[in-house]
């Protein structure tokens, strides 16, 4: 058993060492990046190659397929400078082998001050993002599910209403963007999901498409586009000093070229995600993560309570996460999941 | 021509207040006030525009204002420095704004609506802290039927009570304001005379365009630069040709007097083909003779604005006819003067050592020179003023050897407790954000950008010295944020995070968003 677990670690530690080739600005799409639920952030943002992971629409949508019954998923989060955000996930197994779902992210900043040209306070904006899921799975058999989701962005930069010298544009949406994903249970240890985000309906299978931020022509367009993403997940589940543990790691390629296809490094961006989480009390978790550089700690109890002779569990769950590159502590984010 | 009274529009819609601000960072033109140590600065913000009367008085040899008195136009008009609507720069693009002895400053406006420039509709007074309901219509600037495209105001001059205006191939108007009393002639370059429009038929050649007026040191005479030579107007209206034969031809777009010793200065623009070839002239025998006195004017490319002398030393504004250049040229007794006199390696132009701007320590931050003059301080003396494209004013109370900047900055906190974005939204391409803080004692600090998600996407400073300062800390050439990564590509749309540490264990944090990009 020691020897999966030193396995285990040496995959976790090799893509550690995976080099980032460039920083990842410059680039839409930091809504998608930060993902969704506290379960999750708490071990590192991790999630594509668990079945408990909600929404499913959002983390590997190969997971709608190996849903049976209807689950809820709810959360929210504040960071420190005024960001605010949440999630909103809904998914049920269809037939006997399909499996539905949808989820709303949000993202947002509550006080942004509009300073103008001529450095006079213009008020204050509270400008919003969201990216938006609807996805289904298929089981292929008992240990392989596959499935799809569409994908598109709202954001509303609140703006307009400072400015009265161009007929500025607040709302903006991008088009539908698809993504495709693979899971796939290997044995009692080892679980694996595979996802391609952000596949776009065009010759350059990209997601990408321009913004005119004034009616008036009087700002100039604008071009935006979210990288294709390469995601892959691995589990291990297995005791370790007689509890529950899992361990989990996702490695991600995000292609930052508006192309169909590059294999220049200078144009991809790799990132790895690990997290471990063990149950140190019956239905009660302690996790920890790491992304990229940023860490955090994850609580988690499931309790049930009875509703109409049915006990109906509820997973309530916390993350303290710690922004490394800019020292930001962010103790508020939590999560609610329900399954019927 | 027609006298209009506005005297509803803008004698009930000005404001005036006292405040310490400027009408806006964005000046068009600066000009002398009614009394020494009084300035006039013109400027435009998004909303309104209007005139600040700023009271400068000198402490410890510099500069010190006083009070500002600001009074702004209905948002209907807008205040411009010339009528040349193609952008920030044009040939023949002079400030259009004189003062008349009655102490009253006329200024180019259009109507506006909304922040957009609709429609020249003509001068404006401005005197006594208010603008006067009088003003003189674009019917007089142009004559309407025959030449709608030409509304080029190459120069307004102000002789006395009388308004003299350059007018392009509209010719020259002349307007007394008391007694509405209005004249434009055409100038004739085959009988070398001034015709009465009144008595001609037709505006078509050969009358050559006029671009420039400026005063003669005799008494009611003037220079006039025309298409067809660079003339001397006497008092009784007859024409004599400069001297010598090189002006006498050439396409004079632009000609300014005044200075101890008395000089005359003149810009000439050849057409050669598609080329443009440009030089400056200098006379110091009343226009006997002219030397052209700078060579390497043609390869700046620039057309000059506006001129201020001080003394033997004329400070030229000047400005790229494409807008990518704008600063000032110093000319002294023996010719041009440049603020270096060699550039390092790596830099854009040798001929960048001529214009005085930032690197000259004439501006503080990376902004367009739109305007300059020179003005009677209380000890006699004459300080210079300049106006800029988003940095307020810079001010020299010794004749341009230093200069400090005058412009709106909203007080932050200090230790870093506050980190301002000036402006905190990118609109534009190329458009910058300052990062403005407080600084307590000197210290070292870093400048840092992350995405919303907290990645660090730019590096701005690292380990900088920066001084402690009541106002701001910044260095404006350095601390501003341009919308790019590390990488140099545009980041995309959105709110990005800005931190300032100090190494005193102070961290600050602003916001910016930026419309970008194109990644």
């Amino acid at each position: 058993m020691m020897r999966n677990w030193l396995m285990a670690l040496m995959c976790v530690v090799a893509a550690g060492w995976a080099d980032k080739q460039a920083t990842l600005g410059g680039t839409d799409g930091f809504v998608e990046r930060m993902g969704a639920g506290a379960r999750e952030l708490g071990r590192g943002n991790t999630g594509g190659a668990d079945t408990g992971t909600a929404p499913s629409a959002y983390w590997n949508p190969g997971l709608l397929g190996m849903r049976r019954d209807l689950a809820l998923s709810l959360g929210g989060e504040n960071r420190d400078l005024d960001r605010a955000g949440g999630f909103l996930g809904v998914e049920s197994g269809a037939g006997k082998r399909m499996g539905v779902g949808m989820a709303v992210l949000f993202r947002g900043d509550r006080d942004f001050q509009v300073i103008s040209d001529d450095d006079e306070n213009l008020g204050t904006a509270q400008p919003w993002f969201m990216m938006a899921y609807v996805g289904m799975g298929y089981r292929l058999s008992r240990i392989d599910g596959i499935g799809f989701s569409f994908s598109f962005s709202y954001d509303n930069l609140d703006l307009a209403s400072h400015y009265s010298d161009a007929d500025m544009v607040d709302n903006y949406q991008s088009p539908v963007a698809l993504n495709l994903g693979w899971y796939r249970e290997w044995n009692t240890h080892w679980t694996s999901g595979v996802v391609v985000r952000n596949l776009g309906l065009n010759s350059k299978l990209s997601a990408s498409w321009q913004r005119n931020p004034s009616r008036d022509n009087s700002l100039s367009t604008t071009e935006a586009y979210r990288p294709k993403v390469l995601q892959v997940s691995l589990g291990y589940h297995a005791p370790l000093f007689g509890r529950k543990t899992n361990l989990w790691l996702d490695v991600l390629d995000y292609q930052v070229a508006d192309t169909l296809l590059v294999f220049d490094p200078d144009w991809h961006i790799w990132k790895s995600r690990l997290g471990i989480e063990t149950e140190v009390i019956p239905q009660g978790m302690v996790r920890l993560g790491l992304e990229d550089r940023n860490p955090s700690l994850g609580l988690g109890y499931t309790f049930q309570v009875r509703w109409d002779r049915k006990r109906i569990p509820i997973a309530l769950d916390y993350a303290l996460l710690y922004e490394w590159d800019a020292e930001l502590w962010n103790p508020l984010s939590f999560s609610l999941s329900t399954r019927f | 021509m027609k006298f209009v009274s506005l005297s509803l529009l803008l004698g009930a819609a000005c404001a005036v207040f006292a405040a310490d601000r400027l009408v806006s960072n964005f000046t068009y033109a600066v000009a002398p006030g009614s009394v020494p140590g009084e300035l006039r600065v013109v400027a435009r913000g998004d909303v309104q525009s209007g005139v600040s009367v700023l009271e400068l008085g000198l402490a410890d040899g510099s500069l010190q204002v006083q009070s500002v008195q600001t009074t702004l136009l209905d948002p209907q008009f807008a205040l411009v420095p010339d009528f040349i609507f193609t952008g920030l720069t044009g040939e023949r693009r002079r400030v259009a704004v004189a003062t008349t002895a009655s102490g009253d400053l006329w200024i180019p406006y259009y109507v506006s609506s909304d922040g957009s420039l609709i429609e020249p509709e003509g001068l404006v007074s401005f005197s006594a802290g208010a603008f006067q309901a009088e003003h003189l219509s674009s019917d007089t600037l142009v004559l309407a039927d025959s030449l709608p495209a030409d509304r080029a105001v190459g120069g307004v001059f102000a002789d006395h009570d009388t308004l003299w205006m350059a007018q392009g191939s509209a010719g020259l108007a002349k307007w007394i304001p008391s007694s509405t009393h209005g004249e434009r002639w055409f100038f004739d370059s085959t009988a070398t005379q001034l015709v009465n429009a009144a008595t001609v038929d037709s505006v078509a050649a050969p009358y050559a365009p006029i671009y420039g007026l400026a005063r003669h040191f005799e008494n009611q005479a003037m220079w006039i630069a025309t298409a067809k030579g660079l003339w001397l107007r006497k008092s009784d209206g007859a024409l004599l040709a400069s001297v010598p034969a090189d002006l006498a031809k050439a396409r004079v777009t632009g000609v300014w007097s005044g200075g101890e010793p008395w000089q005359v200065l003149a810009e000439t623009a050849v057409r050669e083909g598609s080329l443009t070839r440009s030089a400056l002239w200098r006379s110091l025998d009343s226009g006997k003779t002219f030397q052209n006195i700078m060579p390497a004017y043609d390869s700046l490319d620039v057309v000059t604005t506006a001129v201020a002398f001080v003394g033997t030393q004329a400070w030229l504004a000047i400005q790229s006819s494409e807008g990518s250049r704008a600063g000032l040229l110093r000319i002294d007794t023996s010719g041009p003067v440049a603020w270096a006199d060699s550039l390092p390696a790596g830099s854009l132009s040798t001929a960048s050592r001529w214009i005085w701007g930032l690197d000259a320590g004439v501006l503080d931050r990376d902004v367009h020179v739109t305007g300059i003059c020179s003005f009677p301080l209380s000890d006699g003396r004459l300080g210079l003023a300049l106006s800029s494209f988003g940095g307020g004013l810079s001010l020299s109370a010794d004749s341009g050897k230093t200069w400090r900047p005058f412009l709106n900055q909203t007080e932050v906190k200090s230790n870093l407790s506050e980190i301002r974005l000036v402006p905190s939204v990118l609109r534009y391409q190329g458009a910058t954000a300052l990062v403005a803080y407080r600084l307590t004692q000197d210290s070292r600090i870093n400048i840092e950008i992350f995405s919303y998600d907290m990645k660090r996407v730019r590096k701005l400073v690292s380990n900088g010295a920066r001084s402690a300062d009541p106002v701001r800390s910044s260095d404006p050439r350095v601390d501003i944020w341009d919308g790019r990564d590390d990488a140099g590509r545009e980041v995309a749309m959105g709110i990005y995070y800005v931190k300032v540490t100090d190494n005193h264990g102070h961290t600050g944090w602003g916001k910016v968003m930026t419309l970008g990009g194109r990644p």
